[in-house]
């Protein structure tokens, strides 16, 4: 021990000026600006050089404790005024009266919590235990709060962690371990051995209770190091280990991460899960699997998913880059949950796997993905409040949230031009916001309405066919992520009007024109196409185009089954696979078919994704509740002078069990909560009544008079405690604090000892209220003064009680009533007590 | 603690029990107060002084005026004391009146030839004595002073180059006059500080003067002569149990030291408190603790001599004139101190 108080030298209060300023810095890191971080660190320096100061001065400690207090509150109450008033903040401008404020703040707390404890401790070594355990409260405070273990922030710190390839959660085991050796080295080189062993004990009673926390919160997981055998098996297809293996019709299908992505959330899917949070993931592993894409490029979702050609890995691309959203399940597996989102169609296409790395769009259209939840699933995602009163003619809502439009070779994805698909748009809006491209107004009527939705969503989406955006305030934020009001121009024609037309945009380039019918190579699509259409068509409308498209669908409609368990996956052109095989798929098998069908015949098709809702759940009211269940993708064609047209495939058989009807209950609670805002969100809000407020004086009052409350409830506390403990002290401490409570009794009697009166002088002049304090006097100073071998009888208890219960009596006598009861209110009696 | 003494006044001093705990010591004590209040009328603070000055093996100086009370009380002592070794050529009380002719031989005693056995033989002087009255020390020269001062201090005395032990109860009482000034030898402070206390008798109070009119008679004619005294021996024995039984805590030490530093560091003080007045001081604090029937040295009893110890021992600086108002001031922050220390564990 005498080593290390060697070793250490002049350097121990550095270093636990270091620890205390790193204790402040990690308490405070995450909720105080820059400047207050500062002056808590600086604070707590400055503590630990106060409270030496003090813990070596006479000063009594409790008055000294009850200083700091004050003065902790204090600076609190001067922050609070300097935000509350003008005064500050008019001279100061009101950022730095922020900033003055929080400075104020912890700096304050810092310098007297730290002082504090260096007091006690400095008094009593002992109690650097508890200077000990709180410095480890504060690393470890940082890192609480962390799901399951699973430790990702400080950011800086796990991404590092990451980058070297350590679990960060060792990383921050090992600081924290560091700074909690270092002040129990501290702790053993500064107590004298006795003290030493007791403060020992309590460390190992701190370590129990720390294991037995741990084993509560259980171990962090190492994230992300997934089990290889399960990462080898997940070659081309999800594991099958997901609970949500078979799902969703929705338009991206599968589970993406919102609220009902299994995946996403539960860790069922396994290796995946953890990357969470993790932001993008850091894809482990790259080249497992064969995936191909790694982890990494994928991530970014740039350009290129994949590049890779691998086989089976076609869904890494997409899978990955969703990463950005809530969701983000799969992250950082690039090859071993290849499936996920570019669903069904891509099982084994994948985007760009198939075609040996060209580069494609970014899987932005996997992105809705990440919104919808599997299919079937009554989990509520977005309310739509219609403001107008719309009859859609095909008896169902679409809401239409993205297009893919751009053929890629095997499916089609969201375009990467500029000059196509302006009818939507990727942002949400803050401002009015018109689409780039407005469709033309005839044949459609104007519907306004409000969204509000429950889960993150990628893009914003509205009936279509959208016009305009409008931001809009969140009506109920502990319900809604987000809100926003649209203007759309519905379809109102009816369908049979549709004839006759031509289709396509005249304005339209021929390049245009080739780009919304390109459709695969496959001479089997004009094959069928051609043949429904003469098989079905009367001759005069062959060569119509709403007529063909229509044709066609009625019968996709009659020979296409639903099912969303036939993926269709680990094939190499899901469509084909899907239009010239079992004929069993879902929606966007069916919007595949539908418009490879249409273009063969050179009509201009495009898909659409969003939701859709039958008209009848709307149950006559203006509220549409939206599921994740009712994610979909449909085909849409382009009748010249209307539009884009939706044409649904609406199939006659379906395979899966039926879902469950709207809860009609909830779709009108969120209704209501949706519209408690103004109708016209794009009006300014009325301009709130500037009051000047003229209550300096009264907030200062205010202040003052809780500074004052805060200091009497403190002087009464100590009171109380000087008394009680005059009963319930121990042994050793009896004739300090029975005789301090008779000091108290006294000077609350007005009768105190001056300043360098001997107590037994001091005793004599009180002889005429208590005859028998001479004697207690004399007990008192005898303990400290006389020989402690001799002292034994000194500490009897029944002989104190009974000399107490004597002057107590005594001074009962001779002091009047009122002087007694005027003493017992008296809040400060015991300081002049000495 | 009163109940561990015996409070009897009829002790016997034949024969005497070797004092060994403080109930013996504090019932020598008890005899030498009661002959002593007997003696002197109302001079009880300079008797409960005599009586630490006397167990703590130091010595005193009176500062009084004449006709004051001085001599009755220091023969008093005198009385009071047996002599149990009746062969040793020291006698019990001796008392020397100092004048400017006097020779250091006259104090020490010098040897003298005896033409009978053609011997020179050493005829001891009255400091060879128990109790010594040194009557108007500043009146003798220094050499005589200085004389008297190393048998003080050292309980020995050097004549003819032979060094001749004094008896081990070696006790002076000197007294000056504080007026009447004119030829004398103001003692320098090196050898005020040889004296334990110096104490200026005041004139006594009323009563106390009426009362020693009334009792003059009586008391000229031997009442009290029968109180029971104490021997020699018993107190020397009671000066080993003062100094080993009475006990002295760290904190008294600490707030003697603290006091001694503060007057060394006052302004108002040329020269402060020696290291040796406070080795001289414990004895006189745990000798007071003792007459207060006390087994340990308290705050009070810093107090109450401090101002006996310290007060010949200060030297003012030019312009400060009242002692005792410095010493309290001096006193007040360890005084203090100490009685805080009481309340810490």
């Amino acid at each position: 021990m005498k080593l290390l108080r060697a070793a250490l030298g002049g350097w121990r209060h550095p270093v636990r000026s270091l620890a205390f300023a790193l204790a402040a810095f990690a308490v405070s890191w995450g909720i105080a600006l820059g400047e207050a971080l500062v002056a808590a660190m600086l604070g707590a320096v400055a503590g630990v050089a106060l409270g030496e100061v003090l813990g070596r001065s006479r000063a009594r400690a409790p008055v000294v404790l009850g200083a700091l207090a004050v003065a902790c509150l204090g600076g609190w109450e001067i922050a609070a005024l300097a935000v509350r008033t003008e005064t500050l903040a008019a001279s100061l401008g009101p950022a730095n009266a922020l900033v003055f404020a929080s400075v104020l703040r912890f700096g304050s707390l810092a310098l007297t919590s730290v002082a504090a404890l260096r007091l006690v401790a400095v008094r009593r070594p002992a109690a650097m235990a508890v200077e000990l355990a709180l410095v480890t409260a504060a690393f470890a405070s940082v890192f609480a709060g962390h799901r399951e273990g699973v430790i990702a922030r400080p950011l800086w710190l796990s991404d590092w962690a990451w980058q070297q390839g350590i679990d960060p959660a060792q990383a921050l085991l090992a600081i924290g371990a560091a700074s909690v050796t270092l002040l129990a080295v501290l702790l053993v080189a500064e107590t004298r051995s006795g003290r030493a062993l007791s403060s020992l004990l309590m460390l190992v009673l701190l370590a129990l209770g720390a294991v037995a926390v741990f084993q509560v919160v259980g171990a962090p997981v190492a994230p992300s190091i997934g089990d290889p055998v399960q990462r080898d098996a997940g070659m081309g297809q999800r594991p099958r280990t997901t609970p949500d293996a078979g799902n969703g019709h929705g338009p991206g299908a599968r589970d993406g991460g919102g609220a009902g992505g299994p995946d996403a959330g539960d860790g069922g899917g396994g290796p995946g899960v953890d990357a969470g949070d993790g932001g993008g993931g850091r894809g482990t592993d790259g080249g497992d699997g064969g995936g191909g894409s790694s982890g990494d490029d994928a991530g970014d979702g740039g350009g290129s998913s994949g590049s890779d050609g691998g086989d089976g890995g076609g869904g890494g691309g997409g899978d990955l880059d969703g990463g950005g959203g809530g969701g983000t399940p799969d992250a950082s597996d690039g090859g071993d949950v290849p499936m996920p989102r570019l669903i069904d169609l891509d099982g084994g296409h994948g985007v760009g796997a198939h075609d040996g790395g060209r580069p494609t769009p970014p899987s932005a259209s996997e992105r809705l993905d990440d919104d919808q939840a599997p299919s079937n699933s009554p989990a509520p995602m977005a309310v739509v409040v219609l403001d107008d009163d719309y009859s859609p003619p095909s008896g169902a809502y679409y809401f239409r949230q993205e297009v893919w439009s751009q053929y890629t070779g095997v499916r089609l994805v969201r375009t990467t031009r500029s000059d196509v698909d302006g009818d939507v748009v990727d942002d949400f809006p803050t401002m009015e916001q018109t689409v780039r491209e407005p469709i033309g107004a005839s044949g459609r009527t104007r519907v306004r309405g409000l969204v509000a939705v429950l889960a993150q969503h990628t893009y914003p989406f509205a009936l279509e066919a959208p016009v305009r955006y409008f931001p809009a305030g969140n009506p109920n934020p502990q319900r809604f992520v987000r809100a926003w009001r649209f203007e759309s121009l519905a379809q109102s024609v009816e369908f049979r009007r549709l004839t006759g037309r031509g289709a396509g945009d005249p304005r339209w380039s021929p390049e245009v024109r080739s780009y919304f019918t390109a459709a695969p190579d496959d001479p089997r699509y004009h094959e069928l196409a051609q043949r429904i259409v003469n098989e079905r068509l009367p001759v005069r409308l062959r060569t119509d185009p709403f007529a063909e498209a229509l044709a066609i669908k009625l019968w996709l409609d009659h020979e296409l089954i639903y099912s969303t368990h036939h993926r269709h996956a680990n094939v190499p052109n899901p469509t084909a696979d899907f239009l010239f095989g079992d004929r069993t798929g879902y929606c966007v098998h069916f919007a595949h078919s539908a418009v490879f069908l249409w273009r063969s015949l050179g009509i201009p098709s495009r898909i659409s994704a969003g939701y859709h809702s039958d008209e009848s759940n709307r149950r006559g009211g203006s509220t549409i509740l939206l599921r994740a269940g009712d994610a979909h993708a449909w085909p849409e064609l382009y009748v010249t002078g209307y539009g884009w047209i939706v044409l649904d495939i609406a199939a006659e058989r379906n395979l899966d069990p039926p879902g469950q009807g709207t809860d009609e209950d909830l779709q009108r609670i969120l209704g209501e909560m949706a519209r408690q805002q103004p109708a016209r969100p794009e009006d300014p809000p009325p301009a709130r009544r500037q009051e000047p407020r003229h209550h300096y004086a009264r907030d200062l009052g205010r202040g003052l008079l809780r500074l004052l409350g805060a200091v009497l409830a403190a002087l009464y506390a100590v009171k109380l405690w000087r008394r009680a403990r005059t009963f319930a002290a121990g042994r050793r401490a009896l004739p300090r604090t029975a005789y301090r409570g008779v000091l108290d009794l006294l000077s609350e009697v007005g009768v105190v000892r001056e300043a360098g009166e001997p107590r037994e002088r001091f005793a004599e002049r009180v002889e005429r209220v208590s005859p028998t304090f001479a004697k207690l006097t004399e007990m008192h100073v005898a303990a400290k003064l006389a020989d402690p071998a001799k002292a034994a009888e000194r500490f009897s208890r029944p002989a104190w009680r009974e000399t107490l219960r004597a002057v107590r009596r005594e001074v009962a006598a001779s002091t009047p009533r009122w002087r007694r009861v005027l003493g017992l209110l008296h809040p400060a009696a015991w300081i002049d007590a000495r | 603690m009163e109940s561990e003494f015996i409070q009897s006044e009829h002790v016997t001093h034949t024969p005497a029990p070797a004092i060994t705990d403080l109930n013996g010591a504090y019932n020598v004590v008890q005899r030498l107060r009661n002959r002593l209040q007997m003696a002197v009328r109302g001079r009880d603070e300079v008797i409960e002084l005599l009586i630490i000055a006397l167990l703590a093996d130091g010595h005193m100086l009176l500062e009084d005026y004449p006709g004051s009370g001085k001599t009755t009380l220091a023969k008093a002592l005198g009385d009071c004391i047996i002599d149990d070794k009746p062969d040793d050529d020291i006698v019990t009380f001796r008392r020397i009146q100092f004048t400017p002719d006097l020779l250091p031989s006259d104090v020490t005693g010098t040897t003298i030839f005896d033409p009978n056995t053609n011997r020179f033989f050493f005829r001891p002087g009255p400091i060879f004595a128990h109790v010594v009255l040194a009557d108007e020390i500043n009146r003798t020269s220094p050499k005589v002073q200085s004389a008297m001062l190393e048998a003080m201090a050292e309980k020995q005395t050097t004549i003819d180059n032979r060094t001749r032990r004094l008896d081990e109860l070696f006790f002076v009482i000197a007294t000056q006059n504080p007026l009447d000034l004119a030829g004398t030898f103001p003692l320098p402070s090196a050898q005020l500080d040889r004296f334990l206390f110096k104490v200026k008798m005041h004139h006594i109070k009323r009563d106390a003067e009426l009362e020693i009119l009334a009792s003059f008679r009586a008391r000229k004619a031997g009442a009290g002569s029968d109180l029971p005294r104490a021997t020699r021996t018993e107190i020397v024995e009671a000066r080993g149990v003062v100094e080993n039984q009475i006990h002295v805590a760290a904190e008294i030490r600490e707030c003697l030291v603290d006091i001694a530093g503060r007057t060394r560091n006052d302004p108002r003080i040329l020269q402060g408190a020696s290291t040796r007045s406070l080795v001289l001081m414990i004895p006189a604090l745990q000798a007071r603790a003792l007459t207060r029937v006390r087994e340990y040295v308290n705050a009070e009893d810093v107090e109450a001599l401090a101002g006996y110890i310290f007060g010949h021992r200060l030297e003012l600086a030019p312009g400060t004139d009242n002692v005792a108002a410095v010493l309290k001031e001096c006193m007040a922050e360890p005084l203090e101190r100490l009685a805080r220390s009481s309340m810490k564990r």
